[in-house]
C-alpha cells in the first residue's frame, strides 16, 4: 500500500499553504483528469454533465485531502468519488427536461438516444459506430451495472480494485458484471455480428 | 455437454467470462471432457468454444470505446482550483464553472481571471456555492425553455430563502450578490456592464431587473437591501 506513487503527491497536497501543496495538487488534478472525466462522461451520458461532475470531484478531492489517511489507494478513493457523484448527477439530471445546445455525438442527451443505424448509414466509420452504438448501449444499463463496465473495460480496473471503489465484495462485482454483460450482448450483438460479416463502412 | 451449473455458473456466458479473466475449473467427476486442462487449447466443447467466442468479441467491441479526454474548462478549472487555498477555496467551483460555461462573446479577455480573483475575496458561503451550481445547467443550457426558466426563479427564490440563515457579515452578503449577478448573466451581456470598468465583486453594480435574492429580504440585514 504504502508504494502508491500518489502518496508522496498527497502528502506534499497536506503540507498546507505553500507553493509546493499547489503545485502537488495542479500535478494530482493533471495526472487524474482525463480518467475522471471519461468515467464520468460515459456514466452520465454527455460532456456538459461530466464537465460538472468532474469539478465537483475535484473540488471534493480540495476539500477532503487533508483526511486522507493512507489506507487505501488514492486512485480508488477518486474513482469512488467520481463514480457516486456520477450517479447522482445522472439521477437529478433525469428530472430535467433535455439539454439544449448540445450537439454533437458527445452532445446527446439522456432522452435522446442516437440511431446508431441511422447514423451509421449516412457518415460513420466502423469505429465511429462501434462508439456511438457501444455508448448507447452502456447509457441503457442501469447505474450500477454501467459503472462496473465502464471501471472494468475503459478503466481495465480489476475485479479487486472495483470491489473496493464500490464498496462491495467481489462476488457482487462478478455477479453485476454478468448481469451487465447479458444486457450488453443482447443490445450490440446485432451491431457486433453486422460488423462481422462485412463492414460498415 | 459441459453443465455450467455443476461449475457454479448461471450459464455457458458466464462461464466463457471467468474463463476469460483467468479462471479455471476443476473437472467435475465424470465430465466427458477435461475444461481444466492447462492451455494451449483446452476448449474442445464446440458449445463452449462458441460462448468463448461470443465473450471475447463483446469485450473487445467494450475496450474498443475510446477514452474522452477531459475538455479545455475542465483543465482550466484544475489549475484554477490549484491556485486557491484557505476558506476562500469554497468559493470557486461555481463561478469559475460559471464563467467558464459563459459564450466566449459574452466573456471578454481577462473576464474570467478577474471573477475568479474576486470571488477568492469575497468568501462566499458554501451553501450558496452549492445552490448557484444547482441552477448553472439552466443558465447555460435550458434557459430557452419556459420550464427552465421557471426553475431559475425557483432556485433564485430558494437562495433568497437560506441567505438569512447565510453567515452574518458583508462578505457573506457580497459573496450571495455577487453569485446572483453572475447567475443573471444571459448569452451576450457583458459584466461588468461597462467595458473595461474595474472589476469588483463587492461594489458591482447590481441587476437591472428587481430580484427576490436581492430585493425581497434583507441579505444582511441592512435597510439598503430590505428596500
Amino acid at each position: 500500500m504504502n508504494d502508491d506513487p500518489d502518496f508522496a503527491i498527497v502528502r506534499r497536497c497536506q503540507a498546507g499553504d505553500s507553493a509546493d501543496a499547489e503545485a502537488a495538487f495542479r500535478e494530482l488534478v493533471e495526472r487524474y483528469q482525463d480518467r475522471v472525466f471519461n468515467t464520468a462522461f460515459r456514466v452520465v451520458g454527455n460532456s456538459a454533465d461530466a464537465s460538472d461532475v468532474a469539478q465537483e470531484v475535484f473540488f471534493t478531492l480540495f476539500r477532503k485531502l487533508g483526511e486522507f489517511q493512507f489506507s487505501s489507494r488514492l486512485f480508488t478513493w477518486i474513482y469512488r468519488i467520481t463514480v457516486n457523484l456520477a450517479i447522482d448527477k445522472r439521477r437529478r439530471s433525469s428530472t430535467l427536461p433535455p439539454m439544449l445546445g448540445e450537439g454533437g455525438k458527445e452532445g446527446f442527451s439522456l432522452g435522446e438516444i442516437p440511431d446508431p443505424e441511422r447514423d451509421r448509414a449516412e457518415t460513420a466509420s466502423d469505429a465511429e459506430f462501434i462508439e456511438t452504438r457501444v455508448h448507447s448501449a452502456i447509457q441503457k444499463l442501469s447505474p450500477k451495472l454501467r459503472s462496473i463496465v465502464v471501471l472494468r473495460y475503459l478503466e481495465e480496473l480489476s475485479y479487486e480494485e472495483i470491489a473496493v471503489v464500490l464498496e462491495c465484495s467481489v462476488g457482487t462485482v462478478k455477479s453485476r458484471l454478468n448481469r451487465a454483460h447479458a444486457n450488453l450482448e443482447q443490445l450490440l450483438r446485432p451491431a457486433i455480428d453486422t460488423l462481422a460479416g462485412g463492414g460498415a463502412s | 455437454v459441459i453443465d455450467p451449473r455443476r461449475f457454479g455458473f448461471v450459464d455457458l456466458d458466464e462461464m466463457a467470462h471467468a474463463w476469460l479473466d483467468g479462471e479455471r475449473f476443476a473437472a467435475p467427476a465424470g465430465a466427458p471432457m477435461d475444461i481444466a486442462a492447462p492451455p494451449p487449447d483446452p476448449l474442445v466443447d464446440a458449445e463452449f468454444a462458441a460462448a468463448v467466442a461470443r465473450a471475447r468479441s463483446l469485450r473487445r467491441v467494450l475496450a474498443s470505446l475510446p477514452r474522452v479526454a477531459a475538455p479545455p474548462a475542465v483543465r482550466a478549472y484544475g489549475r484554477s482550483l490549484a491556485a486557491l487555498r484557505g476558506p476562500d477555496a469554497v468559493a470557486l467551483p461555481p463561478a469559475a464553472r460559471l464563467v467558464a460555461s459563459l459564450p466566449r462573446r459574452a466573456a471578454p479577455a481577462g473576464f474570467a481571471d478577474r471573477v475568479v480573483a474576486g470571488v477568492g475575496a469575497v468568501r462566499i458561503e458554501r451553501a450558496e456555492a452549492v445552490r448557484v451550481r444547482a441552477i448553472r445547467p439552466s443558465l447555460t443550457l435550458v434557459l430557452r425553455s419556459a420550464l427552465a426558466a421557471a426553475l431559475l426563479v425557483a432556485a433564485t427564490l430558494t437562495l433568497a430563502n437560506r441567505e438569512p440563515r447565510a453567515a452574518a457579515g458583508r462578505s457573506a452578503s457580497a459573496g450571495a450578490r455577487f453569485h446572483f449577478e453572475i447567475a443573471s448573466l444571459r448569452p451576450g451581456d457583458r459584466y461588468p456592464a461597462v467595458p473595461g470598468a474595474a472589476f469588483d465583486p463587492i461594489l458591482a453594480p447590481m441587476p437591472r431587473r428587481s430580484s427576490p435574492a436581492v430585493g425581497g429580504r434583507a441579505t444582511n440585514g441592512s435597510e439598503e437591501d430590505s428596500r
